[in-house]
């Protein structure tokens, strides 16, 4: 029964006698080449799945998952900081910045070379030390920082700065430039070339090679990278970096960043978060303002439990704070706007 | 010496340097291949516990991340996005810090004008908001510093709202629209009209902001 319904609908089936008693003498080796067939391709997959097990946990694998662990590291203290940082991550060929748990940008690096950088395998199978996994470094200064040229008393009256008057618009940034950090580490970053900018990148490349991307005066560097971008990246990345922004560098996989000073995670202490505001209650409808403390409280000085000063009416909407002293600041100092009220802010 | 022979031998010095720098330039190391040998019993010990680890600092790293309505500002491209429960309601040209300085020797002062990094929160918000020029708007323009407050008073400088961020900084609006999308402040975050307005009516007191 079986071999005829095997036969059942195949070419020349039930024709003739002849071609049933034949067929079930076929069905043996077409049985034993399925058999062998599907044996064959268990094999093949098991195989496969071997080889997929043996390269989830090779030693390369362990290096990427230390590299891992040790960028996370410190990501996690940086993000105790409430500060942003960026991950120059050289295996990943991208440049992120990153707060709060959130990448805030992401930036491709066309290329990149880099100076300094060991080899993980060299005398052996080293895993090498955790900072030199992922290394965390500050920023110390950048080419061309106008912070560091304050405008003289001549230029104020020149008006350079009165960016409302007519064409007074400021310099566009560099698209190639050097940083430096509080580390032994130059970082260049080359835009891509415009007209003519080729040679001028290929010197700078050069120049950068000889280990003087710091300049001459510089200390020398443990480590020297140089990162070509798209030239509007490189621009806006260097409107981004203020002096005492923190890198975490991690190096290519198979190499190992240089014993250059760099930041222990456990070194950088977090913040303390802010206190969130929270809105002022709202006053019942039709009060414009809010009932003054008791009188006592006014002449014997603050109420038990009031915050010193007692409550204030809010002012009516549409009315302007008023302003408070000016701050005397120290020159060397970084210092905001002059007065402490909105208002009284830099437009 | 002709002009000729001056480039020929300009030339010459020139590839000499270039050649003694390939010569002295420090190699670069070669990237090794990966490491495919198999792990040990140790070794997957060690994967195991470091995956657990990684496991566990993204989630503390995930946990900072904020939720709800927040601002973050983009300095390098002058980019203010507005996120409201998760979803990125407004990207809007903004203008943020200079990062120049300006020195007042006579007084021995000196101001960076940088938008600060980091978090912060909406502090105030003002309508109509007045600005009170501070000395440097003077200084900085060389005229001389008013005593009275009257002649520091600039109604229209802000625009129609003003959000502050704390230690004097504001997201404001602007006179100067054709600058939108320049760092040209003085440390301020600047908005144009529509977005302004939009920002104010979806941000509270207590709204974070995020600048980097």
């Amino acid at each position: 029964m079986a071999e005829r319904s095997l036969v059942t609908g195949g070419p020349g089936s039930a024709r003739d006698g002849a071609s049933r008693r034949r067929r079930p003498r076929r069905a043996g080796p077409r049985r034993a080449a399925l058999l062998l067939a599907c044996v064959w391709g268990a094999t093949a997959l098991a195989g496969a799945a071997t080889r997929r097990n043996h390269a989830a946990t090779t030693r390369a694998d362990l290096e990427m998952m230390r590299r891992r662990v040790e960028r996370l590291e410190g990501e996690a203290a940086l993000t105790g900081t409430r500060k942003p940082y960026v991950v120059l991550d050289l295996a990943e060929r991208t440049l992120r910045f990153r707060l709060m748990g959130m990448t805030l940008r992401e930036a491709p690096i066309a290329a990149f070379e880099a100076w300094g950088l060991v080899s993980s395998r060299r005398g052996g199978a080293s895993p090498g030390t955790p900072s030199s996994l992922a290394g965390i470094v500050s920023l110390q200064v950048k080419d061309g920082d106008p912070r560091l040229s304050p405008l003289t008393p001549e230029q104020i009256e020149a008006g350079l700065d009165d960016e409302n008057a007519v064409d007074a618009l400021p310099p566009e940034p560099p698209a190639r430039y050097s940083v430096r950090f509080s580390q032994p580490v130059v970082l260049r970053v080359e835009g891509a070339a415009g007209p003519g900018g080729g040679v001028l990148a290929a010197l700078g490349s050069f120049w950068h090679g000889l280990g003087r991307g710091g300049g001459p005066k510089a200390k020398p560097a443990a480590l020297h990278l140089l990162l070509r971008l798209d030239g509007e990246t490189a621009r806006e990345i260097y409107r981004s970096l203020v002096p005492g922004e923190r890198f975490i560098i991690v190096p290519p996989p198979g190499l190992l960043l240089p014993e250059a000073g760099q930041e222990a995670p456990r070194s950088i202490r977090p913040t303390r978060p802010a206190p969130r505001p929270t809105p002022p209650p709202a006053g019942p409808p039709g009060v414009p303002f809010q009932i003054p403390p008791p009188v006592e409280s006014e002449q014997g000085g603050p109420a038990p439990g009031s915050s010193g000063g007692g409550l204030e009416p809010p002012a009516p909407a549409g009315t302007a704070p008023e302003p408070a002293p000016a701050q005397t600041v120290e020159p060397g100092t970084s210092a905001g706007p002059e007065s402490g009220l909105a208002p009284a802010t830099p437009p | 010496m002709n002009g000729g022979t001056k480039w020929s031998l300009l030339l010459g010095a020139a590839a000499a340097v270039a050649l003694l720098g390939l010569l002295l330039r420090p190699p670069r190391p070669s990237v090794p291949p990966p490491d495919l040998a198999p792990l040990d019993a140790a070794g997957e010990r060690e994967m195991k516990v470091l995956a657990r680890r990684a496991e566990a600092l993204e989630a503390k790293i995930a946990e900072a991340s904020p939720t709800g309505t927040y601002v973050i500002i983009d300095t390098g491209r002058n980019l203010l996005t507005l996120v409201v429960e998760g979803e990125e309601k407004l990207k809007a040209t903004c203008s943020t810090g200079s990062g120049r300085a300006l020195s007042d020797p006579s007084r021995k002062r000196l101001w960076v004008f940088d938008t600060p990094r980091g978090e912060f929160f909406i502090r105030n918000k003002y309508r109509d908001p007045v600005w009170i020029k501070p000395d440097w708007a003077f200084l900085e323009v060389g005229e001389p510093i008013p005593k009275g407050l009257a002649e520091r008073l600039a109604p229209a400088e802000l625009g129609a709202y003003a959000m502050d961020l704390g230690d004097g900084y504001l997201i404001h609006g602007t006179l100067y629209q054709r600058a939108l999308g320049l760092s040209i402040t003085h440390g301020c975050v600047r908005l144009g009209d529509a977005d302004l307005e939009m920002v104010y009516s979806k941000v509270r007191v207590g709204t974070p902001v995020y600048i980097f």
